[in-house]
């Protein structure tokens, strides 16, 4: 039973990491590229179906908060009557529909626009609180950070005219081979861990202290 | 008092509820931020939903019966939620995570390594001043030290890669730099962008009663609960 | 009765003055310089370098917390290839992006019947709408293969195939322009599965929070312009000829940013002072 478990799963990664790469580094015939043609269409349908695993999980956590009486399960009620609701009027009128996207626009957009937006208010407590040139590299962030925010406003440009020409330099030359190099470690990581997942050397799904192949 | 307004009204205590969190958690903010999982998480089921349902389903009705198998494995993964027959969400896992590795890794060799290492190396073969000199040279000793950096971590790494990884990390530092006042910025934008819906004129009035009545809840609320 | 300042909430007192600093501008505008950089000079030459009646993607993750900030740069796009006489094709990766997609039409097309009297845009001539599409990158990838077969209707459930703006429109070679609309996690895959693999022009409507990822492919020329933020839609206002509401957002973070900045120079002269009179912060 391990095999079908763990091990099938396993070389049906490899074959369609194989097929897949392959189709773009070397010519192949038709019937491979009609073959990956379909995974990926097989995959965007698979993808639709771990979001709305990711519904039903939020029902099993907070239904079971419910039926437990854990505390603060009044809330898990409210929230569950929002899913319900929503999930009723998407289901009946379709995604264009005027109650499904009232929901939307006018209790999730503003709600979550806002927690995001919060954090606005944080950073500058944080600038003044936490924001401290203790070392040598937090002083290279900061005067980096500094000069950016002043850049980033048109006051700042009325403050120091040359700030147009320090900072565009600071991310042009600095900043933007600092991040080339990251985008360069990752990628090559990227590769690495497919490479890993291709050889069996990365195991996605063993248990951990299971005998076998590499654990991750 | 029509449909939109209402959703406007309805939308701007649901923000002023969210922002009494900067004065305190407090049960307004808690029924806000329920209210946005359960309909963020019904938005979510509805239009994969139909997705599923037009993609999948009418295909398969559509002369595309192979798309059963792609229905097969997303229902699949519906096991997650049993310990006993999550084993069997592994195969749509497979599907997933092999396609998206796959079209990551043949991509990514040209656009983040090849494209990136041409941009380092084509300033040197025409170099004309001393500025663009300074630069070309910078730009590359940043590049390989950030790279050394990332690359030789381990303790085994030679004493000789430990100054070169030090400028690797201040030339990062620099990075973070120019990331904390961008984000920042970011931040900051969408709290206006918030302030700008409450304060539209068609609510704006609404939006100061609002704001009193539940600045005086929350803090009617903490009083009581300090006394307790 | 003596003012004991040590007494009050440092916290609560920033966020009102920062309250105050925000609103201030928001209910009486006014008028700061605003400087041009080239990230929006790019985007705006891309644009204008589109020739006439080319069809263009135009893929929204935009959402509400982006929305305030890059709404008026994403409709003054769709006006602007309108007014060259564009075909659009509107879709997106992301489920929250799909009813901004409406906004962004509704409004697009308002500015354009303002700007250009007797004329009007028509659906499945000027634009159609393809919804939501799932998968991320494999979505994509598929999508610019066979984008008939991954979406087989539109948004209002027409067959793809029998609309008439699609009908030689295929894969993703028939695209050889790209509208990208990020919201605040980067997604370069779109760099990689079009741009690279098809060869077409691309460029970006981001939150100013991707400079440092959108610097990076700017400098190689696989994003050839991009608007930053509400201040790189108030420079496209400008470079474009659209005035909207962008410039009230920007004058509104220069006088926050400059709030920011403060407070990082009282706060380091603080620990500063208390450093030097030896004492730990």
């Amino acid at each position: 039973m391990s095999v079908w478990q763990n091990k099938v799963p396993g070389y049906l990664i490899s074959a369609i990491i194989l097929i897949l790469v392959a189709e773009f580094f070397f010519p192949v015939p038709e019937v491979v590229q009609s073959i990956n043609s379909e995974l990926q269409t097989f995959t965007a349908i698979c993808a639709a179906f771990a979001m709305l695993l990711g519904s039903a999980n939020i029902m099993k956590v907070y239904g079971s908060r419910v039926i437990k009486r854990s505390s603060n399960w009044e809330y898990a009620v409210l929230l569950l009557t929002f899913l319900f609701t929503t999930i009723g009027f998407g289901l009946l009128e379709g995604t264009g529909g005027i109650y499904f996207k009232w929901l939307y626009n006018n209790v999730q957009v503003p709600a979550a626009a806002t927690v995001y937006a919060i954090i606005g208010f944080y950073v500058v407590f944080a600038a003044y609180r936490a924001f401290r040139a203790r070392t040598l590299e937090a002083s290279i962030l900061l005067v980096a950070g500094f000069l950016t925010l002043m850049w980033g406003s048109s006051i700042g440009h009325v403050i120091w005219p040359g700030i147009g020409q320090v900072v565009p330099w600071i991310v042009d030359v600095p900043n933007t081979a600092g991040f080339r190099g990251y985008k360069i470690a990752v990628a090559i990581a990227t590769v690495a861990v497919g490479s890993a997942l291709f050889l069996h050397k990365q195991a996605l799904f063993q248990k951990a202290g299971s005998s076998g192949e590499g654990a991750a | 008092m029509d449909l939109a307004f209402t959703g406007q009204l309805v939308g701007a205590f649901l923000m002023i509820c969210v922002f009494s969190l900067l004065y305190k958690e407090n049960p307004l903010s808690r029924v806000a931020e329920h209210a946005l999982i359960g309909v963020a998480a019904g938005y979510t089921f509805v239009t994969n939903f139909w997705f599923i349902i037009n993609t999948g389903v009418n295909g398969v009705f559509n002369g595309n019966p192979q798309y059963i198998i792609a229905l097969v494995l997303g229902a699949l993964l519906f096991t997650n939620l049993s310990k006993r027959w999550s084993w069997l969400s592994r195969y749509g896992l497979a599907l997933v995570t092999g396609t998206g590795v796959a079209l990551a890794i043949s991509r990514v060799v040209l656009t983040d390594i090849f494209n990136q290492m041409v941009v380092v190396a084509e300033p040197f073969l025409s170099l004309s001043s001393p500025v663009e000199i300074f630069n070309s040279v910078l730009m590359l000793a940043i590049t390989v030290s950030v790279l050394s950096y990332f690359l030789f971590t381990t303790k085994a790494r030679p004493k000789q890669m430990g100054p070169i990884n030090k400028f690797g990390r201040y030339a990062m530092m620099v990075s973070f730099g120019v990331a904390y006042g961008t984000t920042s910025t970011y931040r900051i934008n969408m709290a206006i962008g918030r302030l700008d819906a409450l304060l539209n004129p068609s609510i704006r009035s609404y939006s100061y009663v609002m704001t009193a009545v539940v600045l005086a809840a929350v803090i009617y609320w903490d009083l009581r609960l300090r006394k307790k | 009765m003596t003012f004991d300042f040590q007494k009050i909430d440092r916290r609560r007192l920033l966020y009102v003055i920062q309250l105050i600093v925000m609103a201030v501008p928001l209910i009486y505008p006014i008028a700061i310089p605003l400087p041009i950089d080239k990230y929006s000079r790019g985007y705006h030459e891309a644009i204008e370098a589109v020739p006439d009646s080319t069809v263009v993607g135009y893929c929204n993750f935009i959402s509400g917390g982006q929305w305030p900030l890059l709404e008026s740069g994403a409709k003054r796009t769709a006006v602007r290839l309108w007014e060259k006489d564009c075909k659009i094709i509107f879709f997106a990766f992301a489920d929250v992006g799909v009813p901004f997609i409406d906004l962004i039409i509704e409004d697009a097309i308002q500015i354009y019947e303002a700007r250009n009297p007797g004329e009007t845009i028509e659906y499945d001539v000027d634009y159609v709408r393809l919804g939501y599409i799932a998968g991320l990158e494999t979505g994509f990838a598929e999508f610019l293969r066979d984008m008939k077969g991954l979406v087989p209707n539109d948004y209002f459930g027409t067959p793809t195939t029998s609309l008439n703006m699609l009908e030689n429109v295929n894969t993703g070679n028939d695209i050889p322009f790209m509208v990208w609309a990020e919201s605040g996690t980067p997604a370069p895959y779109g760099i990689r599965q079009y741009q690279e693999t098809y060869g077409g022009t691309m460029v970006e409507i981001v939150v100013g929070m991707l400079l440092p990822t959108i610097s990076v492919y700017f400098e190689t020329g696989q994003v050839a312009g991009a608007i930053l933020g509400s201040a790189g839609c108030a420079q496209y206002e400008y470079l474009a000829g659209m005035p909207g509401p962008a410039l009230r957002l920007v004058n509104a973070l220069s006088l926050t940013t400059l709030m920011v900045l403060i407070a990082l120079i009282v706060g380091n002269i603080e620990y500063l002072y208390g450093v030097l009179k030896g004492g730990k912060e």
